[in-house]
């Protein structure tokens, strides 16, 4: 048995249940208000509504018959928040549990009878999450998930009378009996669909199902064909239900606030905790702590603390909160603090030997997100390397390690004339930034005299974009060092890119 | 009988120093070069203690010289650590050595108290198989070295800090301090100041750079010149050029008379 739930005025409401989430009453309960979409209006309120506005008419038409009536966009991302919220919550009455775009929500109700005593209290505890938020919503029940979003469009009670308590079972030969009754304006098909109907001359259900099926394939197609199946129950309607999104959400409120940072630790810890316990009951680890302390002034200070995946550890997770809030700055007193993890992944199983330590140090990183923690993570990186020609652009600095490692092209220093390894040497230190060297006629300069010892090595690429061109050599310093120098082609110029070291 | 045994557990210890009975207990890995093991007492460079290279400048060849360490201990289990490095370490070269960079983690700080902080969780996090740390200046970080060693002897991994040539005069509780300096032949000369279980004071000159043996000064009149105006004309991969800086046509004209005689560059 299936109930759908449907909220005619979604698009509307959705507005100022995001505006003013608070408050009881919604701020246009004594204003004409209503929702566009392309300049046709698609929805309006009660006092919109007695005044003469209607579905369907241009946003001119409303302005010219009511002249404060206050027009909305319609705002589609907001208004499917908001549904996969309420499938949240209606997801606590039934697992079976389907988002229909734009308005519906269909659930599989049978199997959740016994659990709240039966259909009249299911739907007293269905109606009670509703109201309580102030929401308009249209319930429907029937055998098939179609038929009853289309009652959903009658008042309760006409589909409500399906159900025979004492069967425990939906009355059938009633149920086609409300079917056929119907107008056909009422069966959700395409508006092109529905017109043919009408240019037929059908007005009820009813009549639709008189004429053969082959018939009405030719006419209307084979989609309206299996619609109507699927509303009767002949053919199955598989839908794919709604699964909540895991993620970990907790705010603690102060009765008094919090002035030190050192105090704010304790109700850290246990929200810690609560996240720990939350993980470990889903199995899953996070990848980062979104911390956000909010003060009396209204402020909110955010802070991210990352975590070496695969470990539940609340030391660990106190200890990288420590130091990462060593380095915020309070705002003011705090008065609440929030805790978010939503980026959270499925728990490896980590396979270790019962008995032996094989390995002399361990391979977690939890010391690098510890000083990370403290230093912030643009003072800390790991290499990664990147195949380029241009020395700079060889490597990449990354925040989190890689299993990338380089591999020597031994092919290319194989072919060369030179001496292999006198081709691919490069310096250990590479300047972020080359430094201009002096020269003379004949003579390098850089903290001493500079002699260049090594073949030239041509670097030329990127003529599309940024041209680069560069001869680069060893030098060696009057002191016996190396280094590795190059002449800019273009700025005609000597250059310092590397030390050998 | 008891008064032997506790003897025993003293000679055990490894820093009481027992002249030519001593054993070479202490965990160490080769240097790489056979010379400078057999002048170090512990025979490598040592587990769970600090060293110290002191340097003349960045660049005489302090990385070679703990190429083969790193190459070694990047290959096991547990990451490199690199606190407050003068320079970007540069990938493709440590590769080339031998080092597995994906284990390089690389920490800049701005004050000494962060750094020596950061170096010690490296140390004692039982992950790091090498922290290697830059201190700059003369001055003699004598409590924070202290602290390093301690950490290091927690960890048991190797720690070692470089530090200018000048800070040789201040006392450290480093197990190995030796000098480096570059000599003009491009070689590395390398005083052993203080090193555990025996006397000090050895010297030695390493060639870290096998590879300059071949090579040759180039003159003046054999380096590069680059003539952009002439190649201008006929491609736009020169379309970047300063024009302040483009040498005039004539020049241009000579310098491609010169290009003839040079040797062939090797291009990408």
């Amino acid at each position: 048995m299936w109930l759908c739930v449907r909220f005619a005025l979604l698009p509307l409401e959705s507005f100022w249940l995001n505006n003013s989430e608070q408050s009881e009453a919604s701020p246009f309960d004594h204003q004409a208000v209503a929702v566009s979409e392309k300049q046709r209006i698609i929805c309006c309120n009660q006092v919109a509504y007695q005044k003469g506005i209607r579905e369907g008419q241009t946003v001119s038409t409303g302005y010219a018959l009511l002249d404060e009536l206050f027009v909305i966009e319609r705002n589609l991302l907001q208004e499917q928040q908001r549904l996969n919220q309420f499938a949240m919550q209606a997801y606590s009455f039934s697992p079976v549990l389907s988002v229909w775009d734009p308005d519906c929500l269909v659930l599989e109700v049978g199997r959740s009878l016994s659990l709240f005593g039966g259909l009249a209290n299911l739907l007293q505890h269905i109606e009670g999450n509703f109201q309580q938020q102030d929401i308009s919503y249209c319930l429907g029940i029937g055998p098939t998930p179609k038929a009853a979003e289309v009652f959903s469009y009658s008042p309760l009670p006409y589909s409500y009378e399906l159900w025979d308590s004492y069967d425990g079972s939906l009355n059938q030969e009633l149920f086609r009996e409300r079917i056929y009754q119907l107008p056909i304006h009422q069966l959700t098909i395409e508006s092109k669909a529905l017109e043919k109907i009408s240019t037929i001359g059908l007005k009820k259900v009813s009549e639709l199902f008189l004429l053969p099926e082959s018939s009405l394939e030719k006419r209307l197609g084979r989609d309206v064909v299996h619609y109507l199946q699927q509303l009767m129950g002949k053919r199955p309607d598989v839908q794919t239900n709604f699964k909540p999104k895991i993620f970990f959400d907790q705010c603690l409120e102060f009765i008094d606030v919090i002035h030190h940072q050192k105090a704010l630790l304790f109700p850290m810890k246990r929200l810690l905790d609560e996240l720990i316990r939350f993980l470990r009951l889903y199995q899953k680890s996070g990848q980062s702590l979104k911390w956000t302390l909010k003060d009396i002034y209204q402020k909110e200070t955010y802070f991210n603390v990352y975590l070496a995946q695969d470990e539940l550890n609340l030391s660990r997770y106190t200890e990288l909160t420590r130091l990462s809030l060593e380095s915020i700055k309070l705002t003011g007193p705090i008065e609440s603090i929030r805790l978010t993890v939503d980026d959270l992944i499925d728990s490896q199983v980590v396979e270790t030997s019962l008995f032996a330590q094989t390995e002399a140090f361990k391979t977690d990183r939890h010391f690098a997100h510890k000083i990370i923690a403290r230093l912030g993570k643009e003072n800390c990186y790991w290499l990664k390397g990147r195949d380029e020609v241009i020395p700079e652009l060889a490597q990449n600095k990354v925040e989190e390690a890689s299993s990338v490692t380089y591999q020597v092209n031994r092919k290319r220093t194989v072919k060369n004339k030179f001496k292999p390894f006198d081709y691919t040497l490069r310096p250990n230190w590479l300047l972020s930034v080359p430094q201009p060297i002096g020269c003379d006629e004949d003579k390098l300069y850089w903290r001493g005299h500079l002699t260049l010892v090594s073949q030239p090595e041509r670097i030329v690429h990127y003529w599309w974009k940024k041209p680069v061109v560069r001869d680069y050599f060893i030098a060696q310093h009057e002191r016996g060092n190396h280094y590795w120098v190059f002449f800019d082609g273009l700025k005609q110029y000597w250059f310092l890119h590397g030390i050998f070291s | 009988m008891s008064e032997k045994s506790s003897i025993n557990q003293i000679l055990k210890n490894p820093s009481v120093w027992q002249a030519s009975r001593s054993e070479r207990s202490r965990p160490v890995i080769e240097t790489g070069f056979s010379k400078l093991d057999a002048l170090l007492h512990d025979g490598g460079w040592p587990q769970g203690a600090l060293t110290e290279l002191l340097l003349e400048t960045h660049g005489v060849g302090e990385l070679r010289l703990l190429a083969p360490l790193l190459k070694r201990l990047s290959q096991e289990s547990g990451f490199l650590v690199l606190v407050d490095p003068p320079f970007t370490p540069y990938g493709p070269a440590l590769a080339m050595m031998g080092i597995d960079i994906s284990k390089l983690f690389v920490v800049q700080t701005c004050r000494v108290n962060r750094k020596v902080w950061a170096a010690y969780q490296a140390l004692t996090s039982r992950a790091c198989a090498t922290v290697l740390v830059w201190f700059d200046g003369k001055a003699p970080y004598k409590n924070e070295i202290r602290k390093l060693s301690l950490g290091a002897r927690e960890g048991q991994c190797w720690g070692i800090i470089f530090r200018q040539v000048d800070a040789s005069e201040h006392p450290s509780s480093a197990r190995l301090r030796m000098t480096l300096f570059a000599e003009k032949s491009g070689r590395c000369h390398l005083t052993i100041l203080k090193q555990a279980g025996g006397w000090s004071g050895q010297q030695l000159t390493l060639d870290l750079m096998p590879e300059s043996s071949g090579w040759t000064s180039i003159q003046g009149k054999d380096w590069p010149v680059y003539s952009p105006i002439l190649k201008q004309n006929r491609s736009v991969a020169f379309r970047g050029i300063n024009s302040d800086k483009v040498a005039s046509f004539d020049e241009a004209v000579t310098n491609t008379q010169r290009n003839k005689s040079r040797r062939p560059l090797i291009t990408h």
